[in-house]
């Protein structure tokens, strides 16, 4: 395991001050002894889990086809709803009925069957869809991380200490 | 943004309104319209009338009229006459209807000129020209303008050089389709002329 080390450094504006320091042990600018703590933490990691290529590439399938089938319900939707437009009126037109008309009512009927069948298959794929993508779904990882106790650290500065903590993991 | 989308979403099925469309041939009408008789316009089943013949007055319609040599006698024109108008109808058991009319001996060249227009909804009116008085023979000749051609309605035209100073008769059948039976009549209007050819 790679060993890392963090150090969270405070520089404490109390304390003796130079003179009172030297005094502690005569010698002069000595380290202090350091004092580790016996408490240690571990660290608890969820790593997702990755899916398979193959699952990857039948999800861009569903989704494509998704989109196939929606893209070809809207299409025969507007095809239907501008043939309609065509021989719909709600008021007089002055206009005969004729079997070119009667035709496109039967053009209109057909795209708006295949306008339903386009957004029905949509539909159904969108759920398979969600319901795949949920059923495969690859479980997490749970790792932990054990750390070491964590050491302070201080030591004198010039004009006071300065406090610190170190552990690795 | 919502009502576009219901906008986008609406109108994808054919909405027609009851009398918002003339009768087609043979009384075709859109699903869920039938024909009606006295205006030809496709209505709703409740409202529907059966045909008659005219909205206003009864035509006159002579028994006599269903032969050539007895038809009814249109007034006296000239060689180059203004139209001469009548409207009529052919109903169930009267399938034509014949006009007689002479030529003015005076006339160097003339030429019928005859136009019959009527609802293509129900059985189409057909001319039928006779010169000697017996069934005559049915004709028809290219329309010039069809530019007053009322809704719903077509046309057929006859124009045809004659001899002056002599009698001829100009009949309206039924002829063609009548819906299996279902139409078997039709309200015409004609408008007949002479004119040098």
């Amino acid at each position: 395991m790679r060993a890392a080390a963090c150090v969270v450094a405070i520089v404490l504006a109390v304390g003796p001050g130079p003179a009172a320091a030297q005094r502690l042990d005569g010698t002069g600018w000595n380290r202090f002894p350091v004092r580790t703590t016996k408490h240690s933490r571990d660290i608890v990691v969820e790593i997702p889990g990755e899916r398979c290529a193959a699952n990857k590439i039948a999800i861009a399938s569903l989704a494509g086809a998704t989109l196939l089938a929606g893209v070809f319900g809207l299409y025969y939707h507007l095809d239907s709803r501008d043939l309609a437009a065509q021989v719909s009126a709600d008021t007089p037109t002055a206009t005969i009925w004729t079997p070119e008309r009667q035709g496109l009512v039967e053009d209109t009927d057909r795209s708006r069957t295949l306008a339903i069948a386009g957004y029905t298959a949509g539909s159904a794929l969108a759920i398979g869809l969600i319901v795949f993508y949920i059923a495969t779904n690859p479980p997490s990882e749970e790792r932990v991380i054990t750390t070491t106790a964590m050491r302070p650290i201080v030591q004198p500065v010039p004009g006071g200490a300065s406090l610190g903590a170190a552990w690795s993991f | 943004m919502r009502a576009w989308l219901l906008i986008a979403l609406a109108g994808c099925s054919v909405d027609i309104a009851s009398g918002a469309y003339l009768c087609g041939p043979e009384q075709l009408c859109p699903e869920n319209l039938v024909c009606n008789g006295p205006d030809n316009r496709c209505v709703i089943p409740s409202v529907r009338e059966d045909f008659r013949c005219l909205l206003g007055s009864p035509p006159e319609d002579p028994s006599a009229d269903d032969q050539a040599s007895t038809g009814q006698m249109l007034p006296a024109l000239d060689c180059v006459s203004a139209s001469v108008e009548r409207e009529n109808c052919l109903d169930l058991g009267d399938a034509v209807d014949w006009y007689q009319l002479d030529t003015p001996a005076e006339c160097n060249a003339v030429a019928i000129e005859a136009r019959v227009e009527y609802p293509i909804a129900f059985q189409p009116v057909g001319i039928r020209f006779s010169d000697d008085g017996g069934m005559g023979t049915p004709m028809e000749t290219e329309c010039e303008d069809l530019s007053s051609v009322a809704g719903g309605n077509v046309v057929s035209c006859l124009e045809i050089t004659v001899q002056p100073g002599r009698r001829y008769a100009i009949g309206f059948e039924r002829m063609g389709g009548d819906c299996d039976g279902g139409c078997p009549y039709n309200r015409y209007y004609f408008n007949l002329r002479l004119k040098t050819p």
